[in-house]
């Protein structure tokens, strides 16, 4: 199998049809007889690039002299794992979507949608080459904006104008990033762009660039607000593969984009953890005042990418440890797409009647066990995940890490107490009991992915250091698991019994979703006012009809 | 006569013949004159294709026509001609098509066929230039034989945007021939060279060939709709949609740009311009016309008038290109002649279709159009996003080399014009492909439907705008092929910096 796909795999072709997929999938929409099969073949269309993901051998690679400036497509060991989620993500949120509500006309849409994003998704994780990443990563992006609008109410609306502003303003932002670094590096392969010798100047400015280019999709503070609104928006297998798969396309971004291992930017890397750190802690701040669990799972992201990207930033401090480093950070994206791909399943089975206790049960259980696993309860992939990234840090020789050492237990505790806010908002109550029940494609794929997000990380082959597991499940580590949790839950509980108005008036200690959005919103109504004036008054006088 | 003189002739005869023939042409003979439009269409570019061969392999063809006492006219095929001439040849067969479907039956059509052709003559005139004052002749012929076009549909508002037009243009033109002259007497010779033929005189007369740069830019500028020279093209917009197409796309404001690339290539050359300090200036109005083109494009709710802002942004990146003084630079803005052709005669013939058979001017009147119109609205979205800047799509490949150019040119801050550009293409196209495909029929101001009968235009209409919406993407896409357009200005750019 590995021979066989390491043999057709060096044609570029075999990799843009395993892209292309999806999308062609997505034009038989175009033909009437065949639009009805395609939201049946929507979640195979990811089959070819899980088994790629799963089989192909590291290090497979294809040049596409014709396609766009010179692509190259290829599988290293980060492409596997976000090649893997991504895929995985796609194929059960696909098989969440088969229920009846997605399959009408307005359903065709979606799904048309729903492929052509998966196709942007799956093109930039194996591209590398600037051109062809840009080119996927836009065709995700502008197609997602679909999926966030797909129930077309007001507040949707006012969320699809949020995610397509701040992605447009992360596309071109990414656009100058990559000319630049290009340009410095005379070319536009990732791989020899890095080797390229490119001056720490023009390494910083790309890396700031980046930052803030790449920073909208994953959710970097002052670049978060349009989260919280489009993945309280999207239906639910849209948030979960926003949630779990998309938000990823920043990650493999930087880590192809960025000097890690060969050029340290002390500076820059600071930057980078500071802004983690504020995600980390205002993502929980701000999220435990929101009412919508949907809304408290975006801002769980958000402290969760910070986490991440404060750990890129140690590893851009400290260049001698980054095989490591990067073996703790993708594992930490693994455990954190698939559990927060599950939570959003989860979340949306907890939105449907059961037809039984038991199965009350079931969902109950499935809102659980990934919040305890995203809290790093013992056991779970979180607890592995949170050990490998700890010790990863200490280890380095960057400024921050006695800081990140100390602060990220604390964020631990704040990441438990989301968990606590999202069960209880969620919880199905006692009177959900119907025969209009949750389809079984739904509860199924749900169950799937919460069973996934558990097992992955632990079966996933070199797992951060060799002996992660063995660490993990050590005493030690087993109550350095336990005690942010326990602590999370007894602050919780002392929170609700002590603080008056906590118990008696929740509704007053919330914050709208989207923070500051609210703000910029409101001054820039202002500021249309005030030169928008003119505009308005002289396009309220008809105009003669050109033709 | 050898094939060397023999094509350019021909290129220049097969839309001119035509042209005599329409207006000697009964008016009712409409398919007698469409045959004779698309046969002369398809003859230019059969020839064009085996010119471009020819070019390539670096054959010579070249015309001379006695004109002034030692300044004959010259046509003369060199690779940058070509690239404008193929241009012109294609969307000109396109256009004709799209015409004879979009005028079916409409009064006037042998003076609208008959100066059409002629418009596209003096294109492939100025294409053809091999100096600078046959450049001018065709450039002051375009001119006249545009305004009729302009002024066709006879209403004052019409007759009143083509005399602008012609105020405009015209006095474009006699800053132009100032220029022309002056030129002569201080260098005795106006034949366009790769690197330019100025090189000798700087020394003993920079200030003077400093102040007749800026006074062609500024001649050029005018159709090429430079800030603050650009106001003609907005009100243009009443001329039929084909003329629009054909205006933004290839004839006039592409004229305009293809002078500026003339000037600053071929009479200055792109490095001693560079090195007299001339490009700067030029940099910052073609930075400040592409932002201020989209900023006026955001507050437009007349699809055409937004589109023609459009223009008037997209089509500086060509001069932008230009004044860098980066090679990389300056084939993004050359290739950008091409590409930026393409894409927007597909937005026109959208904007044009839309017109027809929905009876949709404005932005506002779109909603929901894209399920009534989805093969007109994909093309739209397509030609959009290209403009744009998204990738497969050809804005990309210009904006690209544009980037890294500004880049290797240490001009950082044009690549926050870029970015700026960016932003704003988006902000106004964004909101017309959201309106088009999700926005919701049936809600305008209370009014029932605006278009409820609307259908899906007529394969006349239809067939062109696919096709340059399918080639804008092909272009990006196979953007290194042999056969593309970046290829072909990378041969330009090789042989304008002498690489």
């Amino acid at each position: 199998m590995s021979d066989f796909l390491a043999n057709i795999l060096s044609h570029g072709g075999v990799w843009l049809l395993v892209i292309a997929l999806p999308m062609t999938v997505a034009a038989l929409a175009t033909i009437r007889g065949a639009r009805r099969y395609v939201p049946l073949l929507a979640p195979w269309a990811t089959l070819p690039a899980l088994v790629v993901a799963l089989w192909a051998p590291a290090g497979v690679v294809a040049d596409v002299p014709w396609f766009l400036l010179g692509a190259q497509f290829g599988l290293d060991e980060t492409g596997r794992v976000f090649l893997f989620l991504t895929a995985t993500i796609w194929f059960i949120g696909g098989v969440y979507a088969q229920s009846r509500s997605f399959r009408d006309h307005a359903g065709t849409h979606f799904f048309v949608l729903f492929l052509l994003t998966m196709a942007g998704n799956l093109g930039l994780v194996v591209s590398l080459d600037m051109a062809s990443f840009y080119m996927w990563f836009a065709v995700m992006t502008f197609a997602s904006y679909g999926l966030v609008i797909h129930s077309r109410s007001p507040s949707v609306m006012r969320a699809g104008r949020v995610y397509i502003a701040m992605a447009v303003i992360g596309e071109v932002v990414l656009f100058a990033a990559m000319v630049v670094l290009a340009q410095s590096a005379g070319t536009a392969n990732f791989e020899q762009a890095q080797l390229a010798g490119v001056s720490p100047d023009r390494w910083r400015l790309v890396s700031v660039l980046s930052l803030l280019g790449l920073g909208v999709k994953a959710g970097v503070i002052g670049l978060h607000m349009w989260m919280p609104l489009s993945y309280r928006a999207a239906p639910t297998p849209a948030a979960a593969v926003m949630s779990g798969a998309m938000i990823n396309a920043a990650l493999i971004g930087w880590l192809r984009l960025l000097p890690f291992g060969q050029v340290e930017l002390p500076v820059v890397g600071g930057l980078f953890t500071g802004l983690g750190l504020l995600a980390a802690f205002a993502g929980v701040f701000i999220g435990l005042m929101q009412r919508h669990p949907k809304a408290v799972l975006a801002y769980s992201s958000v402290s969760q990418m910070g986490t991440m990207v404060a750990a890129l930033g140690v590893a851009l401090q400290s260049a001698g440890r980054w095989q490591f480093a990067l073996g703790a950070v993708l594992i930490y994206a693994l455990h954190h797409a698939l559990a927060k791909a599950a939570l959003f399943l989860a979340q949306g089975l907890s939105e449907q009647a059961v037809p039984s206790r038991a199965s009350r049960w079931l969902t109950q259980l499935a809102l659980v066990m990934p919040a305890l696993s995203l809290a790093g309860a013992p056991w779970t992939s979180g607890a592995l995940a949170k050990a490998g990234l700890k010790s990863e840090i200490a280890l380095s020789s960057s400024v921050w890490s006695d800081w990140l050492i100390t602060l990220l237990p604390i964020a631990a505790v704040g990441t438990v107490l989301l968990m606590v806010r999202f069960v209880c908002l969620s919880w199905p109550g006692k009177a959900a009991i119907s025969q209009q029940a949750a389809p079984l494609p739904a509860a199924i794929s749900a169950c799937v992915m919460v069973t996934l997000s558990y097992s992955t990380v632990w079966l996933w082959p070199n797992a951060g250091p060799a002996n992660a597991a063995e660490v993990a499940s050590s005493p030690k580590a087993l109550w350095a698991g336990a005690y942010p949790v326990l602590a999370g839950i007894a602050i919780a509980w002392l929170g609700v019994k002590t603080i008056k108005p906590v118990r008696l008036a929740p509704n007053r200690l919330t914050l709208p979703a989207g923070d500051i959005v609210v703000l910029i919103e409101k001054a820039g109504k202002r500021l249309f006012r005030l030169i928008g004036k003119q505009a308005i008054n002289r396009s309220a006088t008809p105009r003669q009809p050109l033709a | 006569m050898t094939a060397s003189v023999l094509m350019p002739l021909i290129v220049l005869l097969s839309s001119l013949v035509p042209a005599v023939l329409i207006f000697l042409l009964p008016a009712d003979r409409h398919w007698l004159r469409g045959a004779m439009s698309l046969g002369g269409a398809t003859l230019k570019l059969a020839i064009v294709a085996i010119m471009l061969w020819g070019v390539f392999h670096e054959q010579t063809y070249r015309l001379t026509i006695p004109f002034l006492p030692g300044l004959p006219l010259t046509l003369h095929a060199d690779a940058l001609s070509m690239f404008l001439i193929t241009l012109s040849a294609l969307l000109w067969l396109f256009t004709t098509i799209y015409a004879i479907g979009y005028l079916d039956n409409a009064p006037h059509r042998r003076r609208f066929f008959g100066f059409f052709s002629l418009c596209v003559s003096a294109t492939v005139g100025i294409a053809l230039a091999g100096d600078l004052l046959t450049f001018l002749v065709f450039y002051e012929l375009l001119t006249l034989t545009t305004y009729p076009l302009v002024a066709h549909r006879g209403s004052a508002k019409a007759l009143q945007a083509a005399r602008t037009y012609l105020t405009y243009t015209l006095g474009g033109g006699a800053v132009l021939l100032l220029a022309t002259v002056w030129l002569y007497h201080v260098a005795g010779t106006l034949a366009f060279r790769e690197q330019g033929f100025l090189n000798g005189l700087v020394a003993e007369q920079g200030p003077t060939l400093t102040v007749i740069f800026f006074l062609l830019i500024a001649g050029f500028g005018v159709k090429a709709a430079l800030v603050p020279l650009h106001g003609w093209l907005p009100k243009a917009m009443v001329a039929p949609a084909p003329v629009s197409a054909l205006l933004h796309a290839v004839a006039v404001v592409k004229a305009g740009a293809f002078g500026i690339v003339r000037v600053v290539s071929d009479v200055y050359g792109i490095e001693t311009s560079d090195q007299m300090g001339l490009l700067l200036p030029l940099t910052l109005a073609a930075s400040f016309t592409i932002v201020y083109g989209s900023v006026r494009a955001l507050a437009q709710d007349d699809l055409k008038r937004r589109l023609a802002y459009s223009t008037v942004s997209q089509v500086s990146y060509i001069a932008l290109g230009l004044s860098l003084g980066s090679p990389i630079a300056a084939l993004g803005g050359i290739v950008h002649l091409v590409h930026q052709g393409v894409m927007k005669i597909t937005l026109f013939f959208c904007a044009g279709n839309l017109a027809e058979s929905a009876g949709i001017y404005r932005v506002s009147q779109m909603r929901g159009i894209g399920r009534r119109m989805p093969w007109t609205m994909a093309a739209f979205t397509v030609a959009a996003f290209g403009m744009i800047g998204i990738p497969p799509l050809a804005g990309f490949v210009s904006k690209w080399h544009l980037g890294v150019g500004a880049a290797a040119a240490n001009q950082g801050w044009v690549i926050a014009v870029l970015v700026t550009s960016g932003l704003l293409n988006a902000a106004y196209f964004l909101p017309i492909i959201h309106t088009a495909w999700f926005a919701v029929e049936n809600s305008v101001n209370g009014k029932s439907d605006d278009h409820k009968d609307a259908a899906e235009a007529k394969w006349p209409l239809l067939a062109p705008a696919l096709f340059t919406a399918a080639l804008s993407m092909i272009i990006g896409l196979f953007a290194t092929a042999d056969a593309s357009p970046l290829t072909w200005a990378t041969l330009i750019m090789r042989r304008e910096f002498g690489l």
